[in-house]
């Protein structure tokens, strides 16, 4: 709790203080006008009069990621972007509504994550109806306009780039020694009421250090694993081309070590060759062509095990032989995975994949027809293709038995390096095409166009149904009418169809109006002079909302009868079968989505003081759920029946952005970025199965909650601690649990429909345990001063609990995970002598304390350091004796802390509570020219 | 300027196009439901696939570990170690939200019979090649139906019973004043179940004798799968004998009992179904081992179980349906001298080992002083010495568990059973791979499987050693006070095979009870009887409390140990708890709560 004031009270500050450096910083007005951002379709327009909400981030800070992912070097950059992948939190319980735009491609099979940081020039998202309207169903959640760098005219020039890092996981596993795991494994049995299986000896025997006590991560993990990445970027061009090219490429290595290298390679690796390629060509006075290309191939290796090796290090205790023994993989009969074996003799995964990106279009000039005409045409491509040569191998596990003899144990044999090969392809192609139309007569400005497009995608699945491709049409219209550049009004509209609805039903139209009013042109503004902009904004739209193609089923509009060669019986044909799917919907169609924005840009002293303020909100209908109403009896189980438009789904929340550009004493010059959003989502019905009739404290388990709101027991804590502290007070209850029985030690539950038994019928919505954190912060400060630079960011979240469980929370992990929290679990002992208790009595198998609960549920709140930068650039004149431009040193350190007031910190992150696939914090130092 | 014009306009044409205006649809391939019935193999397939539950189901291995032997006082599963399923069971853990066993939910058999129903109605009129074909699918709807109603009839006791629409017209009026609860449905999408209700377990009783009937009225079914390996599991007519033999039983016993189903129609269909099948080729087998077999075989009844003769019923003549897998005893249920094991799984109970009889003929154990099983009352008319328990007792005992001192052949040629301390074979509170009881099961595990080969025994169905036990109980149920000499002789039979000596006519009908019972216990051991059998007996709270062990003390004499305490033995364990998602489900619609006693 303190940390959390704590936290709050910095980012408070933080926001607070900064508008107090804002001093009179004198520049001519009309820079706010000149400021133009990328929209909708490749429009390029003036941010001053556009009626829509978006966030922009720039390669300006995009640079300070030493990350082959985009996404990781946008996190909590843009207002309404979370760190989980949200736009302005859920609109439905589907996935689904985020589209990417690269370089005009709406591109369904793009993810930010391929795409080389080192190319991207910005990335805007857009957030509202009249922002998003143009992209139809793809994009009504969000739309991520990705613009690449391009090149310039005049002298060419050079952009290198050389990063040499060391990554780690930003938490580990604390190592519990062979005593403590016996001891509280025995303990944990002991609450069971089984056996012990440590003896005394063997107890007195690891705590004196005479028996086996191995520290896996130690034995078979490194403390760092190198991270490489090499840019190098030519961009240049005259008045007729431009050309931008950028080569990469990133190495990461091994976090394992792994020492059989006859046969193949089983370390760890992951490599990245990008190639980025932007060419525009001026071919006549009236018409422009242009192509683009990204490729990114990677390479990677990995061991071929079933299991994680992570998981096997933090599930295997410290006192168990797990490894060669005179060339046997010695395994225990609980642990038949050797850590070693796992990463060694199971063989390699080697994956390459290609994933191209292309586009190009041409613009026409059209002014020779009629004044302010013109028309684009543009063709995107993406492919990806992965390869998976799979190496298979395996060894022979032997186990010890009780009197020393080694014995073999299970089938597994020394078998032969076998290969094999898989492969992946997915890509899309699409078509688009604009006729604009804009004019000026006097004090009425008037924008109008028509668009198409058209797309054909296949998915990457190989399924029935889903390997078929994607075809989908769309057309839009814009209209905006401004008048005296202060009134402006806007209308837009797409009708969009889908081959995943039924004919005649595949069509839908979405209208949304917009408008914005220019304060501060207007005359009483004008003795306001330190006022740069003033925007007063609203937009509404009922948006067509695609999560079809995240749902389990190709089409929902039909039923699903397949052919199989299921049949048991080999004498009817062969073993001949028919599956019955998910029944069909013939009305299915996309979800509605009515979103209405309002908000306020404001802009002082020459816009070096940038402020904007957003509030939203949206209704949405026809959101898809699956019945599961339906008794299962009639032979047609839940899992077959129909998607029907019945869900509703009601969203809103706030966006605030916050820029400031200033030059302080001493030569300083300071870039000061804030960005906060909010959410709050309700189901408002989630067409669920009421539980109401079986006299359930809480009826319904969508219906009236946040999207992905979980559900567990009350801890009753009238007792002072909340566990059953004896024998007599467990029977005094007089509560009967439904499965498993509460031990002495165990948490008390609230029975809270009264009816003397605890089951689910007590299971209460945990409080801010759903989906979509409510808030998202994140501030960056860059500061320069003579020849260095620095750069700080940090980014939060807050407002989404969470319920932990399994490895690293619950001691009851394969043969027991001791973490230092059931150090502290409950035991007589500990209770009489009034030491701390800070975990349910231990159990060896599943107890009644071990289901969701609010015991386990903690605030996952956090503000991240993601991001040190110090750099250093050499002397101008040094440099310029080099022939160089800039030649910067620089040090980078990425998630170099983290606070948080999640529980069990110390050994878990809030972003990823996965220990398997650990978030990595890293430091690198790099080398960057130019020329 | 014309020029542009020119060059402009037809490239800004061409381009629109290019894309076209009608969304382009790739056809998959998909069908409607009618088509399935338009074309023979898919007829086929679908009766195929209304196998696969079925068929899944008849492995015998639940997640490792012998059928169901765990979770009755037949054995205690080594999965204690790892909190496994079937401790989870034993420890009261159940709910109507969680699966027993990890197993899917008995009441998904509904999409099954809904299949099934389909089929009936539809198969009249379907396209078939060969009239023999759509006889023997009519044949087949039924007795698969039946066989689903009946899973879920002894899990949940009386369940709703649901028949295919056509049928409303073809049952006669007493045939729908059996049944007075069954609804008629045609397996269409539906969304109202107001009209849901249960039948009882008699109504549902009489439809799968009603469906038994029907099957072996059929002329295109034989009585035995097929004439090649590739009918193995197909339905036949003595499943359908031995079904209505088993639902009859249960139907009239006292957990099921309404008083519309009497002891005596039970001892009716089982004489009944018992009949037919003798009259039908089947007997029970008794073939000597011979040539190899003799090194690791003891008599006909675990040579039986360790081998798979045939499909054809030709030499096994006694195995109405069994599973294409061999088990694989030795590694997940096995001796941990065993190259390659990996489990001791389901190790049988002291409780199992004392109801085998002496030689003589003699119950050795006639039940236990205490409440904790440690002090056994011995039959002073058995030949049964403490110190030496295994000796003098019925061939079964040998044939079916690994007991201290008991030898290992072949492929340990010479080594004996050594559960001492710092025996192969110790007992352990812990560790996966030794037993917990002192005992190993022997019943289906081949000594000659290892790593290097499975040679073990597949799980049998359904044989017909049940059907004379089933017709000796009811027969004796249906009697007044003496046990009928045909109920004296139906046992016999089966004692018979291992030559154990015959059991004297003329027993009280009670004394007769508890010999039949324990008949029944010792040859159907492991076979998924059990857990049923203390059920509808209404004997699960003394049966089911605890079980015991035996281990060897300093001295190196047998003492008798509680291997675990259970708390699955109230009354609410009698029937499984219907899915609480489906109780809600027809509660909403019915304003009925169906849920079973002591799970609401």
């Amino acid at each position: 709790m303190k940390r959390y004031n704590r936290l709050h009270i910095a980012a408070a500050t933080l926001a607070l203080a900064a508008p107090a450096f804002a001093a009179q910083a004198q520049q001519p007005a009309a820079e706010a006008e000149k400021q133009m951002i990328e929209v909708a379709l490749g429009e390029v327009v003036p941010e001053w009069s556009y009626t829509g909400a978006v966030s922009t981030v720039t390669a300006k800070e995009l640079d300070y990621f030493q990350t082959t992912s985009l996404q990781e070097a946008m996190v909590g950059k843009l207002a309404g972007y979370y760190g989980n992948g949200d736009v302005r939190g859920r609109n439905s319980f589907n996935e689904g509504g985020l589209l990417v735009v690269l370089d005009g491609v709406p591109s369904p099979t793009v993810s930010l994550a391929s795409l080389d940081p080192a190319s991207i020039a910005s990335v805007t998202i857009l957030k509202d109806a009249a922002a998003k309207a143009l992209y139809g169903p793809q994009g009504a959640q969000g739309v991520f306009v990705v613009t690449s760098r391009k090149g310039h005219s005049g002298k060419t020039t050079v952009n290198a780039n050389a990063n040499f890092g060391w990554q780690q996981p930003v938490k580990r596993a604390p190592r519990t020694s062979s005593y403590d795991y016996a001891r509280l494994r025995n303990q944990a049995l002991f609450n069971d009421g089984l056996a012990a299986r440590y003896t005394s000896q063997e107890l007195a025997a690891y705590q004196s250090g005479t028996g086996i006590d191995n520290d896996w991560q130690n034995l078979y993990m490194r403390n760092f694993a190198p991270t490489d990445r090499f840019n190098a970027a030519v961009a240049g061009g005259n008045d007729r081309t431009k050309f931008f090219v950028n080569a990469g490429y990133s190495q990461t290595g091994s976090m394992y070590k792994a020492d059989f290298k006859e046969k193949y390679n089983p370390e760890e690796s992951q490599r990245y060759f990008d190639l980025n390629t932007n060419i525009q060509v001026q071919l006549f006075s009236f018409m422009k062509m242009w192509a683009g290309t990204t490729a990114r191939i990677g390479k990677s290796g990995v061991a071929n095990s079933a299991t994680n090796p992570l998981q096997l290090i933090y599930t295997t205790p410290s006192n168990v032989e797990n490894g060669p023994v005179d060339g046997k993989i010695i395994v225990n009969e609980t642990f038949p995975n050797s850590i070693y074996g796992e990463i060694n003799y199971k063989g390699v995964k080697n994956v390459t994949s290609t994933d191209v990106n292309a586009n190009f279009g041409v613009d026409f000039d059209l002014a020779f027809l009629t004044q302010g005409l013109s028309a684009k045409a543009w063709v995107g491509y993406n492919s990806f293709y992965t390869g998976q040569r799979t190496g298979t191998y395996d060894y022979s596990r032997w186990v010890r038995d009780e009197n020393g003899s080694i014995n073999r144990f299970g089938t597994a044999n020394d078998d032969p390096l076998r290969w094999g090969k898989s492969s992946q392809m997915y890509y899309f192609m699409s078509f688009q095409a604009l006729v604009d139309w804009q004019r000026t007569f006097g004090d009425h400005s008037i924008d109008l166009f028509a668009t198409y497009l058209g797309e054909d995608r296949v998915g990457g699945s190989n399924s029935p149904g889903w390997m078929l491709p994607f075809t989908r049409i769309q057309v839009g219209g814009h209209a905006k009418y401004g008048y005296a550049n202060r009134y402006f009004l806007q209308f837009d509209c797409t009708y969009a169809g889908s081959e995943q609805m039924r004919k005649g039903n595949q069509f839908h139209f979405s209208p949304t109006v917009s408008g914005a009013w220019v304060v501060s042109n207007e005359e009483f503004m004008a003795d306001m002079a330190n006022v740069s902009l003033l925007k007063l904004r609203g937009s509404f739209g009922g948006l067509e909302y695609n999560t079809l193609e995240m749902l389990p089923n190709r089409y929902l509009y039909e039923s699903e009868y397949n052919v199989t060669k299921g049949g048991p019986i080999m004498d009817i044909y062969t073993g001949a079968g028919v599956s019955e799917g998910v029944l069909g919907n013939p009305d299915i169609k996309w979800e509605k989505s009515w979103q209405q924005n309002y908000g306020v840009d404001f802009a002082m002293f020459a816009n070096t003081l940038r402020f904007t303020a957003d509030y939203w909100r949206t209704r949405q209908n026809g959101v898809i759920v699956q019945r599961n109403d339906i008794p299962a009896m009639g032979g047609i189980p839940s899992s077959r029946q129909p998607y029907t438009n019945l869900g509703r789904v009601e969203n809103q929340g706030v966006d605030l952005q916050l820029g400031l550009t200033r030059q302080l004493p001493a030569g300083i010059n300071l870039d000061l970025n804030a960005d906060f959003g909010w959410n709050s989502n309700k189901v408002t019905y989630g067409a669920d199965l009421d539980y109401s009739g079986l006299n359930y404290a809480y009826g319904y388990r969508a219906t009236g909650y946040s999207v992905g709101q979980q559900f567990g027991y009350l801890v009753d804590y009238s007792n002072g601690n909340g566990f059953y502290n004896s024998a007599a007070e467990l029977a005094a209850s007089g509560l009967t649990y439904m499965g498993t029985s509460p031990r002495v030690g165990d948490l008390r539950y609230r029975d809270l429909n009264g009816d003397g038994r605890i089951d689910n019928g007590d299971l209460a919505p945990l409080p801010g345990v759903k989906k979509s954190p409510s808030t998202h912060y994140g501030a960056s400060a860059q500061l320069t001063w003579r020849n260095f630079d620095l750069y700080v960011y940090a980014q939060g979240e807050s407002g989404r609990n969470m319920v932990l469980s399994g490895l690293g929370v619950n001691e009851n992990v394969g043969q027991g995970v001791y973490t230092p929290a059931h150090f502290e679990a409950w035991t007589a002992d500990r209770f009489a002598a009034g030491e701390a208790i800070s975990y349910p009595a231990l159990t060896s198998t599943v107890s009644s304390s071990l289901a969701a609960n609010d015991f386990f549920t903690t605030r996952a709140d956090y503000l991240r350091l993601k991001n040190v930068t110090l750099g250093y650039s050499l002397p101008a004149k040094l440099t310029a004796r080099a022939g160089f431009n800039q030649i910067r040193v620089y040090f980078t350190a990425q998630n170099l802390a983290c606070a948080t007031n999640m529980k069990y910190s110390k050994w878990l992150d809030p972003e990823n509570t996965s220990y398997i696939k650990p978030l990595m914090r890293s430091y690198n130092v790099g080398l960057n020219l130019k020329f | 300027m014309k020029l542009k014009a020119y060059f402009v306009l037809p490239l800004l044409a061409g381009l629109a196009a290019a894309g076209c205006t009608e969304i382009q649809e790739y056809p998959d391939g998909r069908m409607d439901f009618d088509h399935i019935f338009q074309n023979p193999k898919l007829v086929g397939g679908y009766v195929n696939s209304c196998y696969i539950p079925a068929v899944t189901g008849y492995s015998g291995i639940y997640g490792n570990s012998t059928y169901m032997a765990s979770v009755t006082d037949e054995a205690h599963d080594t999965d204690d170690a790892t909190g496994g399923p079937m401790y989870a069971w034993n420890s009261g853990f159940a709910t109507p939200f969680t699966t027993p066993w990890g197993v899917t939910a008995a009441w998904d058999m509904y999409t099954p019979i809904r299949a099934c129903n389909v089929l009936v109605d539809r198969v009249e009129s379907a396209t078939i090649h060969l009239p023999v074909q759509r006889e023997m699918y009519r044949a087949e709807a039924r007795g698969l139906r039946s066989w689903y109603y009946f899973t879920l009839l002894k899990n949940y006791g009386g369940v709703p019973l649901i028949l295919s629409e056509s049928e409303r017209a073809t049952l006669t009026p007493e045939e729908l004043k059996q049944t007075p609860d069954a609804l008629f449905y045609s397996g269409e999408h539906q969304d109202d179940w107001s009209g849901a209700r249960k039948s009882s377990y008699a109504q549902v009783v009489r439809a799968i004798i009603r469906d038994s009937r029907y099957v072996m009225a059929n002329t295109a079914m034989g009585w035995h799968s097929g004439t090649t390996d590739n009918g193995m599991c197909r339905w036949n007519k003595g499943m359908s004998a031995g079904l209505m033999s088993r639902a009859a039983l249960y139907a009239a016993s006292p957990l099921n009992a309404d008083g519309t189903f009497t002891w005596a129609e039970a001892a009716a269909v089982c004489k009944e179904a018992l009949d037919l099948c003798l009259a039908n080729g089947y007997s029970l087998v008794k073939i000597q081992p011979k040539g190899d077999f003799l090194r690791y075989s003891y008599n006909p009844y675990d040579l039986y179980f360790i081998t798979t003769i045939d499909a054809k019923g030709t030499s096994d003549t006694e195995s109405i349906i069994y599973p294409k897998q061999r088990l694989g005893m030795w590694q997940w249920c096995g001796l941990p001298s065993t190259a390659g094991q990996e489990r001791a799984g389901a190790c049988p109970s002291q409780e199992l080992v004392d109801s085998y009889e002496t030689l003589d003929g003699e119950m050795p154990i006639l039940g236990y002083s205490d409440a904790d099983h440690l002090k056994p009352i011995i039959n002073p008319k058995a030949n049964y010495d403490e110190k030496n328990p295994y000796a003098n007792r019925d061939p079964r005992l040998m044939a079916s568990i690994y007991y201290n001192g008991a030898r290992l052949m072949p492929l340990e040629d010479g080594k004996f059973i050594d559960i001492s301390e710092s025996g192969a074979h110790s007992v352990s509170a812990t560790l996966l791979r030794h037993t917990r009881t002192g005992y190993y099961i022997r019943k289906f595990s081949s000594p000659a499987s290892s790593r290097n080969g499975n040679n073990d025994g597949t799980y049998r169905v359904m044989r017909l050693a049940e059907l004379y036990l089933n017709y000796a109980e009811a027969a004796n149920e249906a009697a007044s006070a003496t046990a009928p000499n045909e109920a004296v002789d139906a046992v016999n039979a089966v004692r018979e095979r291992v030559g154990m000596p015959k059991l004297p006519y003329g027993m009280s009908k009670d004394e007769f009870r508890t010999r039949v019972r324990n008949e029944r216990r010792v040859e159907l051991a492991y076979e998924g009887h059990r857990f049923y059998d203390v059920r509808r007996w209404k004997i699960l709270d003394q049966t089911d409390r605890l079980v015991t062990g035996i281990r060897l003390n300093a001295a190196g004499e047998y003492e008798r140990f509680v291997v675990s305490r259970r708390a699955a033995f109230t009354d609410k364990f009698l029937r499984l708890p219907i899915p609480g998602k489906e109780v809600a489900a027809i509660l909403n619609q019915t304003g009925t709560n169906i849920q079973n006693p002591g799970w609401e």
